[in-house]
């Protein structure tokens, strides 16, 4: 008896055949008897097994309340959207308009800037309130001090602001090596382009303000594209960049992005 | 009598109620047992892994996305059972009655209808042999034959519930099959005359 033999039997009897196998080994059926005693044990084999009795079970499974007591009703967030792919999709949703608004906001406020067709000295923008504060508290050092090396700017920028002490931190060392020029473009004037600064300052306080486990795996990666973005936008920086100029709409651009920005924590920290 | 309406009593669990589950656990304990017991082989590790396999369900009670909800029970059961049993294997310092064969004492069945105490004695011989038979397979084989032919689950159920390709389990269960046959067919005369396989079986 083949060993594939002993399978078309098998699934014969489990009714498991297309049409045409069943066909085929009926056939075959027909023809042969040592075929049809081997399908016979097989059968008898299956109903022996199949007429093994329920067993009772030796005690009672059910738990004890003191032990396990009430199960905690499920989180609010749990039973409002009970689906977890649904709560996927409203956190893809608000990161979706998270970008949506900076992008906007962005491409506003890019309007109103002076064209960026000569890359030398024609990138306006706008530093961020963070850069401000870091701008008034570090001037006088950093103007004085343009060749400094870059720890001792970075002293000087970590005290400014607690987001920039992050930023700084978390760049890389070959762009914090040529960083005076960064730090100071918020003074000397050659601010970089404001995206990489938004999107840098956003995702920063995503990750900080995120809980930590499965939050921080979606928000790590993206401060890491934001360095990227800042420091390619760096390269196209040059010493004689311009004065930073802020509007009034450059200020509803920020907070729009801010706005996007917590709804977006808060929609992650509410349906994790 | 309680009328039993498993729906209600499972929205019941999902708003935490531990009575509710509790009445699930009596109504599905013996084929719980039942399976780990078929699975194992033995009384006392059936007895652990059922309880475990509740213990589970309990608290992954909102991974049941509805459905059979036996099937998802006895999914848990199976899980608890191999869990276990890897469980045993990582364990360096295996005591030796741990070693010993599993017992093929096959524990007390639920009474069959108009059965005599011989013939319930005789039936319980029966079944301690075709289990033992069971007990011989390689996990594997066990798996696929207690799943289909003792839980009557189909080849696709199977394949679905424990990740496996159709034609692994069409094939592990003729295996099986082929063994158990083998097997029983050296009990002779314990089996009753219907089932006896003729010499040239």
């Amino acid at each position: 008896m083949i060993e594939q033999d002993n399978e078309l039997l098998s699934a014969y009897l489990d009714g498991e055949l297309n049409d045409t196998e069943r066909a085929a080994l009926e056939a075959r059926l027909e023809a042969d008897p040592a075929l049809r005693a081997e399908l016979e044990a097989l059968r008898r084999t299956i109903a022996l097994v199949r007429a093994l009795p329920e067993l009772r079970a030796p005690r009672n499974y059910t738990l004890d309340p003191a032990v396990y007591g009430r199960k905690p009703a499920a989180p609010l967030h749990v039973i409002m959207f009970p689906r977890a792919n649904v709560r996927r999709l409203l956190i893809a949703a608000a990161s979706v308009m998270l970008v949506f608004v900076a992008v906007v906001a962005l491409l506003t406020n890019n309007t109103q800037a002076p064209a960026r067709d000569e890359p030398a000295g024609q990138i306006a923008a706008v530093p961020t309130p963070t850069l401000r504060v870091e701008t008034q508290n570090a001037a006088p050092f950093a103007l004085a001090t343009q060749q400094l090396p870059t720890t001792e700017l970075q002293t000087a920028t970590l005290d400014a602001t607690p987001t920039v002490e992050v930023a700084m931190r978390a760049m890389p060392e070959s762009l914090a090596s040529s960083a005076p020029a960064m730090t100071i473009d918020g003074v000397g004037g050659s601010a970089p382009d404001t995206k990489g600064e938004f999107a840098a300052d956003a995702m920063f306080e995503a990750a900080v303000a995120a809980p930590a486990d499965e939050t921080m795996e979606e928000a790590t990666p993206e401060p890491e594209m934001a360095l990227e973005m800042f420091s390619m936008e760096e390269e196209g920086i040059t010493p004689q960049a311009m004065l930073p100029s802020i509007s009034v709409s450059t200020s509803q651009v920020i907070v729009w992005v801010n706005v996007a920005l917590v709804v977006w924590v808060a929609v992650l920290v509410t349906l994790r | 009598m309680v009328e039993y309406n498993e729906v209600r009593l499972i929205e019941e669990v999902k708003r935490g109620s531990l009575e509710a589950f509790n009445a699930l656990v009596l109504r599905y304990q013996n084929a719980v047992y039942t399976l780990c017991y078929r699975l194992t082989g033995d009384t006392a590790r059936a007895d652990d892994a059922a309880q475990t396999a509740f213990i589970n369900a309990y608290q992954r009670f909102d991974t049941f996305r509805g459905g059979s909800f036996k099937a998802w029970l006895m999914r848990i059961a199976t899980n608890a059972v191999y869990d276990a049993a890897r469980y045993d294997q990582r364990r360096p310092e295996t005591a030796l009655e741990d070693l010993a064969p599993p017992d093929s004492d096959d524990g007390p069945s639920l009474p069959a209808h108009d059965a005599s105490p011989e013939e319930a004695l005789q039936q319980r011989e029966l079944a301690a042999a075709i289990q033992s038979c069971i007990n011989a397979l390689s996990d594997e084989q066990r798996l696929v034959l207690v799943m289909c032919d003792v839980e009557g689950y189909s080849y696709q159920d199977i394949a679905d519930a424990h990740n496996m390709h159709i034609g692994t389990v069409k094939s592990r269960l003729s295996r099986a099959r082929s063994a158990m046959r083998r097997c029983l067919s050296a009990l002779g005369e314990l089996l009753p005359p219907e089932y006896r396989f003729r010499n040239n079986d």
